[in-house]
């Protein structure tokens, strides 16, 4: 599924004493099956914009397109297009309330008006997905563990069998171990099952992790999208606009410049560590410690 | 949206009238209501309008924020006129079936509704030209007399505050939730009564849950800022009578004798 | 100075593992102390020990030489021990920034134009003095824990707990925070202890505890804490980038030096050894 901005402005309260210009001009395309990072600060834009891709808002100006197909215009559901655009909001935990983990997570399907025997399969499907444990099916959610219940609510999400997932910092708030976990999850989502991943975080480090396009959001409007490398390669106009780009690669972009033969693609760790110990062996074979 | 709603009904303003001590405007706008029970000729009311003009032209509330607040009453102002249009005895205006409409009704219809719309009018006069905590220290202050019968007016006041504090806070949880449940097929427009009443089960109870957290943690965060309910307590902002307050109980005392004297003076109408 | 006496805690009578297990610290005066784990490690249980929040199954907890089982001096000992948490939106009471600042002092029957000196100071300390009447809800989530320190300064304590006071705000609120911070400890010789999950944080503190299973498994000084890249990483928690990065390089034979901890220290020291080698 592809999704397509054209113009796309959003103002809240338009006209009256109070009104705000959330989004102006957006223009941007997501290809289906890719894994787009969407980053950008506080207020810049970025929930507004997430949100018109599921229809939960409409564009007070340009269009939004969906496969082609214009989301105000009447060929579009809206009701299915929330079922194939799937949203994990931030803390989803907080939206948990049925009595059962499995009843929470059959919400979605439900809403379909599905099968008993499919909403059953999708549950155990998504349950297994985001490693939500089959011993918890029966218990409330509130009985859960923070970390837990964030694994059930996504489980909640793709219960639905979206082919696009929104994710908005599903890792907020947890420890390192608890976001390896989330993160790892929706990885594997991306790769084993192609869909497409749109997701929003502050952390620069996940995002070159795993994203391989990136749209960088500012004041209401796209700032820059492009590779991974493309946008980090502008490190000076990310720092102004007040992001940052992962210490690794500000890390490699300092010995570039200071003459050091290092490839500007370094965005994890690893990279670092294998480009930098071929520096060391080109410049004289490493010597034991 | 939900959080579109502006909240709260204040006004910030620097005059005369906002700058009245809240006891003040309390204490005044309780008269004012009770004044408003002894009004019921047009001319009282007419006298009535003058006032709240007067004070609307000097606290420089636009009238269009008034009307606003007047608007929600048509229903019980239609309400309340039906039942007195037809309720009450009197000359014939109309009949259907055993059902008629007097006279006397009508009047008393326009009496009452009058009545209604200028007591949200002054009710609303000190809303907009009080803040809520201003408002809430005003009221804790006018209860402590009575704590000596057991009244606790501090921690009266102290909940109205921290439900002022935390209603955007709800209402911006609110609307999430039902963008939450929304994106989950969640459909809280379709359906008989029933069906809607149990669609908003998936927001209220998350809500619930989130609101006894959020007590259980507000809580706590006072206990540790010493919280120990109102003895020796100290407050930063002390309220002080000023002469402008003298002068609003004179001028209210005479605005009020002249409301209730216009009903004792008959041949006025 | 906070005495923690071998002190072990349990949540639950029922429960074996030990929420504190024989926890031994000293908190000094005028220090920025990070205390790091990761959920469940102990770090939040401690903190909550430090001004009767919770009160040790075993063990003593010695503030200036009070015991925190006094009861009778409860308030004396939260108005030393001043805590801060983790949700912004959960801890301010008032709808305007500087009623919520007095609150404290309120409480504690401050006389009205010492509350008004004190709230003055506080809400200049963390830098929201402009923003004194406003509402609380329009303020950004780094705005809102600035106030809910505030809050806490203006009651004048000698210490300040913060339970993951960043763990929900965005990198830009989380800046503030710390910059704060370092700013009371180091102007107003504020005693800081931070209870966080953020190498970063950790990085610009005094003195580092790393906890793991309810016990003190690291107390050192941020570079020397840093060193210890495999345990860190055994206990659930991430290094800075450039931390791992020297710490991959040395395992993998180049002789780095292990106690740095900034980016400009590294490029320093791999710059020098790459200078080194070109040299022979």
């Amino acid at each position: 599924m592809e999704i397509k901005a054209e113009q796309l402005g959003y103002t809240y309260m338009a006209g009256g004493p109070m009104e705000k210009v959330a989004l102006h001009d957006v223009n941007l395309e997501i290809k289906s099956g890719s894994f787009v990072g969407i980053i950008g600060h506080t207020g810049s834009g970025k929930s507004t914009l997430i949100q018109h891709f599921n229809g939960l808002m409409k564009p007070t100006g340009g269009r939004l397109l969906i496969d082609g197909k214009d989301i105000t215009s009447k060929e579009v559901s809206l009701r299915e297009l929330r079922f194939k655009v799937g949203m994990v909001f931030q803390y989803p935990e907080h939206q948990l309330f049925d009595e059962t983990v499995y009843d929470d997570i059959a919400f979605g399907p439900k809403n379909m008006k599905l099968e008993e025997s499919e909403i059953r399969q999708r549950v155990q499907d998504a349950a297994k997905a985001a490693q939500v444990d089959e011993a918890w099916m029966d218990k409330s959610p509130f009985e859960l563990s923070g970390g837990q219940k964030r694994r059930v609510a996504i489980a909640g999400v793709l219960a639905m069998r979206p082919e696009v997932l929104v994710l908005d910092e599903p890792a907020a708030g947890l420890d390192p171990k608890g976001r390896d976990e989330i993160l790892q999850m929706v990885e594997e989502l991306h790769r084993q099952r192609h869909m497409t991943v749109i997701l929003v975080s502050h952390s620069m480090e996940d995002i070159a992790k795993l994203a391989t396009q990136i749209i960088v959001m500012n004041e209401g409007t796209v700032a820059m999208q492009g590779t991974v490398s493309e946008v980090f390669s502008r490190g000076d106009e990310l720092q102004r606009m007040g992001l940052d780009v992962p210490q690794i690669t500000l890390f490699v972009q300092r010995l570039i410049q200071k003459g050091y033969p290092l490839s500007k693609d370094i965005f994890t760790v690893e990279q670092a560590q294998k480009e930098i110990l071929a520096l060391f062996q080109k410049e004289q074979g490493v010597k034991p410690c | 949206m939900l959080t579109d709603i502006t909240l709260g009904q204040y006004l910030p303003g620097e005059t005369v009238i906002h700058k009245l001590d809240p006891r003040t405007k309390i204490l005044l706008t309780i008269a004012y209501i009770m004044a408003l029970f002894f009004v019921n000729t047009i001319a009282g009311f007419a006298l009535c309008a003058v006032f709240m003009g007067c004070i609307l032209k000097i606290s420089g509330i636009p009238l269009k924020f008034i009307i606003k607040s007047i608007k929600p009453l048509w229903i019980f102002v239609i309400f309340t006129a039906i039942i007195n249009i037809f309720m009450t005895d009197g000359k014939i205006v109309f009949q259907i079936w055993v059902i008629k409409a007097t006279w006397e009704g009508i009047y008393l219809a326009v009496i009452m509704s009058l009545r209604l719309i200028f007591l949200v009018m002054g009710t609303s006069i000190l809303t907009y030209t009080t803040s809520p905590i201003v408002l809430t220290d005003g009221i804790e202050h006018l209860l402590g007399p009575f704590r000596k019968i057991k009244v606790p007016a501090h921690e009266i006041a102290m909940m109205m505050t921290i439900a002022i504090r935390f209603i955007p806070t709800i209402i911006e949880e609110t609307d999430k939730l039902m963008k939450a449940q929304s994106a989950r097929g969640a459909d809280f427009e379709s359906g008989n009564l029933m069906a809607r009443a149990k669609a908003m089960v998936p927001i209220l109870v998350p809500l619930f849950v989130s609101a006894f957290r959020r007590a259980d943690e507000l809580a706590l965060a006072m206990e540790c800022r010493c919280y120990h309910g109102g003895d020796q307590r100290t407050k930063m902002k002390q309220l002080h009578m000023q002469g402008r307050d003298t002068g609003a109980f004179f001028i209210a005392a005479v605005s009020i004798t002249l409301l209730i004297g216009i009903r004792y003076l008959p041949g006025l109408i | 100075m906070i005495e923690i006496q071998d002190v072990t805690y349990r949540y639950d009578e029922n429960q074996i593992d030990l929420a504190l297990n024989h926890v031994s610290l000293d908190i000094r005066e005028g220090e920025f102390t990070v205390i790091l784990g990761h959920n469940g490690s102990g770090k939040s249980t401690i903190a909550k020990h430090l001004n009767a929040i919770l009160l040790p199954s075993g063990g003593k907890v010695l503030v200036d030489g009070m015991d925190t089982m006094e009861e009778e001096r409860l308030y004396e000992l939260r108005q030393k021990v001043g805590m801060v948490f983790q949700n912004p939106d959960n801890q301010i009471v008032a709808t305007i920034v500087e009623e919520d600042a007095a609150f404290g002092p309120e409480n504690l029957g401050v006389p009205p134009q010492e509350i008004r000196e004190r709230v003055d100071f506080a809400l200049k300390a963390v830098g929201m003095y402009e923003k004194r009447n406003e509402a609380p809800h329009n303020l950004s989530g780094g705005q809102k824990q600035r106030i809910a320190i505030a809050g806490i300064i203006a009651m004048m304590p000698r210490y300040l707990v913060l339970d993951e006071p960043t763990a929900m705000l965005d990198p830009k609120g989380r800046r503030e925070v710390m910059k704060t911070l370092r700013y009371l400890n180091k102007e107003h010789g504020m005693t800081i202890v931070l209870i966080t999950h953020y190498m970063e944080e950790a990085a610009q503190a005094d003195r580092v505890v790393v906890m793991d299973h309810g016990q003190v498994i690291i107390d050192d000084a941020p570079s020397m804490t840093f060193a210890n890249v495999a345990l860190l990483k055994s206990v659930g928690l991430d290094v800075p980038q450039v931390t791992d990065l020297m710490f991959r390089l040395r395992q993998s034979g180049v002789y780095l030096r292990h106690d740095l901890l900034t980016i400009d220290e590294c490029e320093q020291e791999l710059e020098k050894r790459l200078r080194e080698i070109k040299e022979g």
